[in-house]
This record gives C-alpha cells, structure tokens and sequence, in this order.
C-alpha cells in the first residue's frame, strides 16, 4: 500500500532537488524581502506594539512565505503532471486515489521544508533577535511542516478546478498575494481596525505565521496550542476536500 | 481459442457524436492485433475504455477474463499501456522512471532490480539508463515506454500509435522491439495506427476501423486477397459517371471507384489491362496524365471498403503538428 506513496513522493524530492534553478530562485525571494523591504523599513520605523526590531520581526514572516509559494505550487504541479501527461502514468496504475494523494501532499511538503528550511536558516543568521533555543527552532519547524501540509492542499484543490498551468499565475494574483499580506508576517495584527482584523482571523495562514513567530522569538497572540489546533483543523478538512475533488478528476 | 481481449458491443457516445459505435471483436492470446483506421476513427477511444480509463455508454469487454467494470484493478494489472502523447517524466532518469513504475505496482526491490536490467538491456537502453530522459532521442523515449509498459508482466500490453512522429528510421527499430517483445516476453499487443505498413508489417490480425465501427478483420493477407488481381491508378483530365460506367463494361474490371483525380480500378492483369483502359479512356475524349499498377496494399483494402483514402499525408502533417506541439511544451 505504501509503495506508491512512496514512489510519489521520491518523485517529487528527486524533483525538487534535480530543478537547482527553482532551490536559488526561491531563496531570491525572502533575501529581496528580508535585505531591502526588511532593512529598509526597519532602518526608519519601529513599530510601538512589537519588542523586537522590524527585521526580526519580520524574519519569520518570511519563513511563512517560503513555505506559503513554494507549497502552493507543490500541489498544482499536478496540472502540470496532468499537461505532461506523467498523470496518466499515475491514474492508470491499480493503485487508490488516497495513495496518490497522500504521496503527492508528503512530497509537496518535503520540498517546501527544504525551502523552508533554507529560509529559516537565513533569518536566524541575519535576524538580531534574541538567540533562539533549540526546542523553539524545532517547534517552528513542526509548524513550519503543518503549514506545508495544508498548502499542499490548498494547491491540489486549486489544480483539481483547473485545467491549464497557465491558470497557476492567476491564482498566485488573485489568491496567495493577499492571503500573504493579511497574515501578519508583514506587519503585527494587534491594532488593526476591526474589519481588517476580521480579514486576519479568517486567513489560516495566519495562525502559521503566529506560530512560527511565537516559536523563534517567544511573542505570539495566541497561544501555540491554539494555533495548532485551528491548523490542524484547517489542514485536515483540506486534505479530504482535495481527495474528494481529485476523486472526480480525471488523467 | 484462448481470448485476451474480448468486446461485446462497446460502445462510447459524447453527446452527439459516436465515437465508437457498437464494437465487438476477440483478440488471441499471444497475437499482435491491430486497429487501423484513420484519425479519429475511434482507436483511442476504444483503447481507453479497455485501460478502464473509460466508462463505455454502452455494451461491455473483459480483459485477460476480467470485466473492464467490474474488476477495474485485476484488469489494471493485467494489463500495459504506452499512451499516444508522451508520458515519461524528462527530469527522472531512465532507471528511475522505470523503478517509479515498479514501486506504484508494488514489485518488490530484488525482482524490480533484476526485470529493469533485463528490460534495459532488451531495449537497449543500458547505456542511457542513468542518463535523464531530457536527452533522449524520440526513439529512445519510445522504447523507454514500451519498456516500462512490460515493467510488471502484463498480459496484454496496448500501444496507442506507437510510432506517431518518428522518422521511417526509427520506426523500424521500434517495429522490430514490438516484435521482440511479443515472443520473448509473451505478451498480446493491442496497437492502433494509422500508418498501413505498420499494421501491415506488425499485425497478426487487423480490424479496419472508420466512423466507431469495424469494417473487416482478418489477416493482412486475407484482407489484401479479398481485393484480387491487381490494382490500378488512374489520373484523368475529367471524372464523371459515364466514364466510370464506361470502364467498368470492359471484361477485365473487378471493381471501379472514382474519386476527385480519377479513378482506382482492381483488375485481373494489370500490364495487359493498362493499354486497353488507356485507348477507352482516349475514345471518350478524356486524357489520362497518370498511371500505376500495383499489388493491392491495406490502403486499396480501406479503400475498398469503406469508399475513402485513410489519408497518410494528413496522418503525417498530424504527426508533424504532435511533435512541434510537444517541442513547445517543453518550454
């Protein structure tokens, strides 16, 4: 039953760590952010309801981010498997719909850890925050891994309503920008107007962003246990939406 | 008879259009059957319906004794199939597109090892193996295919045009795989093509395909027999129904069609035949520009049945167009 899960997943490491091109494109990225925006912000503003200098602030944010691009192309890189034809490969083999979803979501996630990972180590070199233990840096990867998981799923449900790769583009404009800006990695949420901080609450990657902060620098809004809870939920629910939805499509 | 492939009236309808239209035929164990009909004729439709990618709209088929509906995975793993677009992941090698086929069949490590060396080296592909698949020739990337297709011992290994877009070259290597395969492996092949020599030269038995439906079945040689004599090409300046009429009263004509350009006639000596149509020809004030006498081939046969060319030369533009297209994904 596993092996198919498995060969998926290898597929999608062997990928990730075969396309060095996208390793070093994703890290351009949260340095632009982390070295200009970061710096450039943080070297004339402080903001009164955070502790911490902007950059630091801002560090884990980032993180999110990484996780956040690189996981959501994870899971519609099935179009492209489908435009390929690589799919066909999949669907025809007497294997179930969960095996290929559950390879598909374990190998999307591995590759965006390993983004992921890359980042974090970026941000707590060049981060001048208070010196992060262990336990926190661990902590922030769980979650780190958890975010994953439910982007993945976020992808797949965007890829099994999509027929073309071209539309990728589309849903990074219309979907993963403005989730990326209203959930706190950018600025903090505690003195927002009330219909923004609405905005916020609903925006599951939020309770991402909340998280990894509140592992690497110890000041979150809600509790961990809490942002584990709700993203948990989230990715749960997500998943068994994607498997559904993929159900129905076809190679 | 041992039956690997048996239909009983399938059928497939897309709104209105049929694409195939109550079919029903028996492949044997260990032949190489072949669908031949033009583009669009219903070949991959049918192949997708006995892949179980397909539900039919009507009637049924089993497959190694299993039914395409009821017992979809025993089917699935009976079964192999090298798709009409290409279906390779180009950033895995080789080996490993072959191990990732081995492992989503579940074929343990030792026999998954020891069956892609084997099948390596019968498609001689060793060399290449731990090459990845983006620097394989068009060729290469086939048999790769082919050569996955077998990876799990499938009884029946169906090959959807399998050398659309290849040169003549390569064609050849890839006929003579089949063929390999088909004795040393023991494995039924299901091929559908549009190119005459292929169906000519690969199949066992042969089902002329057009509009969804079977026309004939039967050995390249039985089909080409049925014609008899010999067959006749004719480019005339007119074409009009007396002339047909004409043609035909003369003893020698077996059979007459007309077509745009002229006529295609079957007669009983060719050499003999062609001087005396020439001078009825030039008594009803028609020049002939152009003439050919040939044995009858699969196309005199599709021809003759179904009152249509299956047109090659838009088979190939097809092909030609398939292969830009697959350049341009490529990015």
């Amino acid at each position: 039953m596993l092996s198919a899960t498995y060969a998926i997943w290898l597929r999608e490491v062997k990928r990730e760590i075969r396309e060095r091109g996208r390793i070093l494109g994703n890290l351009f990225t949260p340095i632009i952010w982390l070295g200009i925006f970061g710096v450039g912000l943080g070297s004339s503003m402080r903001f009164s309801n955070v502790r911490t200098d902007y950059l630091t602030f801002l560090g884990p944010g980032i993180v999110a981010q990484t996780i956040l691009f690189s996981s959501i192309f994870a899971g519609v890189s099935v179009i492209y498997d489908r435009e390929y034809g690589f799919l066909k490969e999949i669907m025809v083999a007497p294997i179930s719909r969960a095996e290929i979803i559950l390879g598909k979501v374990f190998g999307g996630a591995t590759a965006s850890m390993i983004q992921g990972t890359v980042t974090l180590i970026l941000v707590l070199f060049i981060g001048r925050g208070p010196p992060t233990n262990i336990l926190g840096i661990i902590s922030a990867l769980g979650f780190m891994l958890l975010l994953s998981i439910a982007l993945v799923g976020v992808g797949l449900v965007g890829a099994s309503r999509m027929e073309r790769a071209g539309g990728f583009q589309n849903i990074m404009r219309m979907l993963v920008m403005p989730l990326f800006f209203i959930s706190g990695a950018l600025f903090p949420l505690s003195k927002l107007p009330e219909w923004l901080r609405i905005l916020t609450l609903l925006n599951p990657i939020t309770y991402g962003v909340d998280a990894i902060r509140g592992s690497l620098l110890g000041v979150s809004i809600h509790p961990l246990w809490f942002d584990f809870l709700v993203l948990s939920g989230f990715t749960t629910s997500i998943i068994l939406l994607g498997a559904h939805l993929f159900k129905g499509s076809e190679a | 008879m041992e039956i690997a492939v048996r239909t009983v009236g399938l059928t497939k309808r897309f709104g209105e259009l049929t694409a195939v239209d109550h079919v029903s035929f028996e492949v044997r164990r260990g032949e190489i059957f072949g669908f031949l009909g033009p583009n669009g004729a219903g070949k991959t439709t049918t192949i997708r319906m006995l892949t179980t990618l397909l539900r039919p709209t009507e009637g049924t088929a089993e497959v190694w004794g299993h039914d395409i509906l009821k017992e979809r995975d025993a089917v699935r793993r009976s079964i192999g199939i090298v798709f009409q677009d290409p279906s390779l992941d180009d950033l895995l090698t080789g080996r490993e597109n072959l191990e990732f086929h081995g492992r989503i069949y579940g074929i343990p490590k030792a026999e998954r090892n020891r069956r892609i060396k084997e099948l390596l080296e019968l498609a001689q592909l060793s060399e290449k193996a731990n090459d990845l698949v983006r620097t394989y020739s068009g060729g290469m990337r086939r048999r790769l295919e082919i050569t996955r297709g077998l990876m799990h011992h499938p009884k029946v290994l169906f090959l959807d045009e399998p050398t659309l877009g290849l040169d003549p070259q390569t064609r050849r290597a890839v006929w003579r795989y089949i063929q390999r395969m088909n004795k040393d492996e023991e494995v039924t092949i299901f091929l559908t093509t549009h190119y005459m020599e292929e169906a000519d030269y690969l199949c066992d038995r042969i089902a002329i395909i057009d509009y969804g439906k079977i026309v004939v079945l039967d050995t390249p040689e039985k089909l080409k027999s049925y014609i008899g004599g010999e067959v006749v090409h004719l480019k005339t300046s007119e074409t009009n129904q007396k002339i047909m009429e004409k043609l035909s009263e003369e003893d020698f004509v077996q059979d007459i069609r007309m077509f745009r350009e002229g006529f295609v006639l079957t007669v009983k000596n060719g050499q003999r035949a062609v001087p005396r149509l020439i001078e009825a020809a030039t008594q009803l004030g028609v020049t002939v520009e152009e003439c050919s006498i040939h044995r009858p081939n699969l196309e005199d046969v599709f021809l003759h049945y179904t009152g249509r060319r299956i047109r090659e030369e838009s088979g190939e533009k097809l092909a030609f167009r398939a292969m830009g297209m697959r350049r341009m994904r490529r990015r």
